[in-house]
């Protein structure tokens, strides 16, 4: 069990991905992406699972992404039937989480019903600030009641956005504390905030902290960067509320996982964070 | 003399251009009706508006929500540019905004004005749903205070327009409030009369010089006393005539406010004083 490691937040990046994003002209993430071993080539889902192989990555969450309000420029979508497929070719190594776009209403209430109940989908996913709100806005709520209803965490992009496509100006609107306002009505609402909440990481810590069903993916960020709160939190008071995540193909696995092994976390955090919380949290079979 | 302040324009090729609801909402909700639903050509407009005794009217570029999402739609201003230039003595522009062009916006606001003649700009808030005294609006009511042009937004209620895309109401007179504060020398004209808020609509443009009501998109009979009432006494500089046409023909919309318990003075003021001080027509 404890060489089990499951990356918690994956978006595809096959051609489909590749080609939604064409316009995405963004200079600030081309400048972070330039480092990227992957640059903006495509990898499909069986690439995806080598890489996975080589760096020994027993699992990983899959997206079906929905960035931006539908017909603006840059917005983009996964379409879920293709999340499925991957799931269904590679068992056991890819589970689905259902995107949500806030302004489908009942209909899109009822897709994530329906990937979860029909198809085995273990979560849903938001980004909020990509349509313009903050997570605690009401339009939001009718999705955080199902998610509760199924009994499904849901994944919320917290901290910073950036500007990817410049017709698309994404107000940073993801606080941590917006979770807080969420969990006021809605104690019982698994959570689980990306990103590590960068630059609020503190903010997030406080949150999660406070409420025992708001957790923290560090994916995206080295978690090196941001601090002894975080690090703290994850090999003490925190140790079962921190969930892995590479942010893959950002950053390549072997980067990531070189990265914390040199933090050299005690040996009851590190399971925890690469795999036991995800497998408690999302149920999955290992 | 009359003025239609606040007019559409509706030709063939533009009918065809605006999205689906629009056919459903004119002929189902505003029970729109008769010819002009095929779209009336330039010189029928003009035609259409003499007989029913109107000289002037002021045609809307209007921007209905962000580009791209269904069911957003806009007129774009060089078509109302050209309709001004073929009909001078009729036809003034209204420069539409969409607040998300941001300083592409105020650019085009300033070269409409500048370059073509138009008299001022037309904001429909709901559309981009952000109440008018969002920030997001602000560069705009600046540049218009720059150009000296008076900007016409729909205050009140606003409709369902596409059944799958409803809007909320944001045209409250209190934000309405809250600009005239931070803008006191913008001309604001709050259109479509702001009912059912019309009382609180009256009250804000008796507080502020340069709030103005256009009593435009409703039946004048509907008007109420108490609108007909500050236009004939204490509020008689402040309400302008329009029509929303195709909304209101215009043969109704005059027949209906001169059958209006008004004096003489009052509906010269309402009918094209008022909109000439206003927009500087003379």
């Amino acid at each position: 069990m404890s060489n089990l490691i499951i990356d918690v937040s994956v978006h595809l990046s096959d051609q489909s991905a590749k080609t939604a994003q064409a316009d995405w002209d963004r200079p600030l993430l081309n400048r972070v992406h330039t480092k990227h071993t992957f640059g903006s080539d495509p990898i499909s889902v069986d690439e995806q699972i080598k890489h996975m192989d080589v760096a020994g990555i027993t699992a990983a969450l899959l997206v079906a992404t929905k960035v931006g309000r539908l017909g603006l420029k840059g917005s983009w979508r996964v379409d879920p039937e293709v999340v499925l497929a991957a799931t269904k070719k590679y068992p056991n190594r890819f589970f689905g989480l259902v995107g949500i776009d806030p302004f489908t209403g009942m209909t899109g209430v009822k897709e994530l019903e329906k990937y979860v109940v029909d198809h085995g989908f273990v979560g849903a996913h938001v980004v909020p600030h990509w349509f313009g709100m903050s997570p605690d806005d009401e339009r939001l709520f009718p999705f955080y009641a199902k998610c509760l209803e199924l009994d499904i965490p849901i994944q919320i992009h917290i901290g910073s956005a950036l500007i990817h496509t410049p017709s698309q100006q994404l107000v940073s609107l993801a606080s941590p504390n917006s979770l807080d306002e969420i969990a006021y009505t809605m104690p019982f609402l698994k959570m689980v905030a990306t990103n590590s909440g960068w630059p609020w990481v503190e903010e997030l810590v406080s949150a999660s902290n406070k409420h025992e069903n708001i957790y923290v993916v560090i994916d995206k960020h080295p978690v090196s960067n941001l601090g002894w709160p975080l690090l703290n939190y994850i090999q003490s008071w925190g140790t079962n509320r921190v969930l892995f995540g590479a942010d893959f193909p950002s950053r390549k696995y072997e980067e990531v996982l070189d990265e914390i092994d040199s933090l050299n976390l005690p040996d009851k955090a590190k399971p925890r964070l690469f795999a036991q919380n995800a497998i408690d949290l999302y149920k999955l079979p290992f | 003399m009359i003025i239609d302040a606040v007019c559409n324009m509706f030709t063939p090729e533009i009918y065809r251009s605006r999205p689906e609801w629009t056919r459903k909402f004119h002929t189902q909700k505003m029970k729109v009706a008769g010819a002009v639903l095929d779209g009336v050509t330039i010189s029928d407009h003009v035609q259409l508006l003499n007989q029913a005794g109107i000289s002037q009217a002021l045609l809307i570029a209007a921007k209905l929500g962000r580009r791209g999402l269904e069911d957003s739609w806009e007129l774009d201003a060089a078509t109302v540019a050209e309709a001004c230039s073929a009909e001078p003595d009729v036809f003034k522009g209204l420069i539409g905004i969409n607040p998300f062009d941001s300083v592409k916006g105020t650019k085009e606001l300033e070269i409409f004005v500048k370059n073509y003649g138009f008299v001022g700009a037309h904001l429909y808030p709901h559309w981009f749903e952000e109440a008018p005294d969002s920030r997001i609006y602000y560069p705009f009511y600046a540049k218009c205070i720059e150009l000296n042009v008076p900007i016409q937004m729909q205050v009140g209620r606003c409709q369902r327009y596409a059944h799958e895309r409803p809007m909320r109401n944001v045209g409250f007179p209190a934000a309405i409030d809250r600009v005239a504060c931070h803008f006191p020398e913008l001309k604001l004209v709050g259109i479509h009369v702001g009912w059912p808020w019309t009382e609180e609509m009256i009250s804000v443009a008796d507080k502020h010089e340069n709030v103005f009501i256009g009593i435009d998109a409703y039946a004048p009979k509907y008007l109420g006393d108490s609108l007909v009432n500050y236009i004939n006494s204490w509020g008689m500089k402040k309400v302008i005539f329009g029509t929303d046409w195709p909304v209101i023909p215009f043969d109704r919309a005059v027949r209906e406010t001169k059958e209006l318990n008004l004096s003489q003075e009052a509906k010269d003021h309402l009918f094209y004083l008022n909109t000439q001080r206003i927009y500087g027509l003379v």
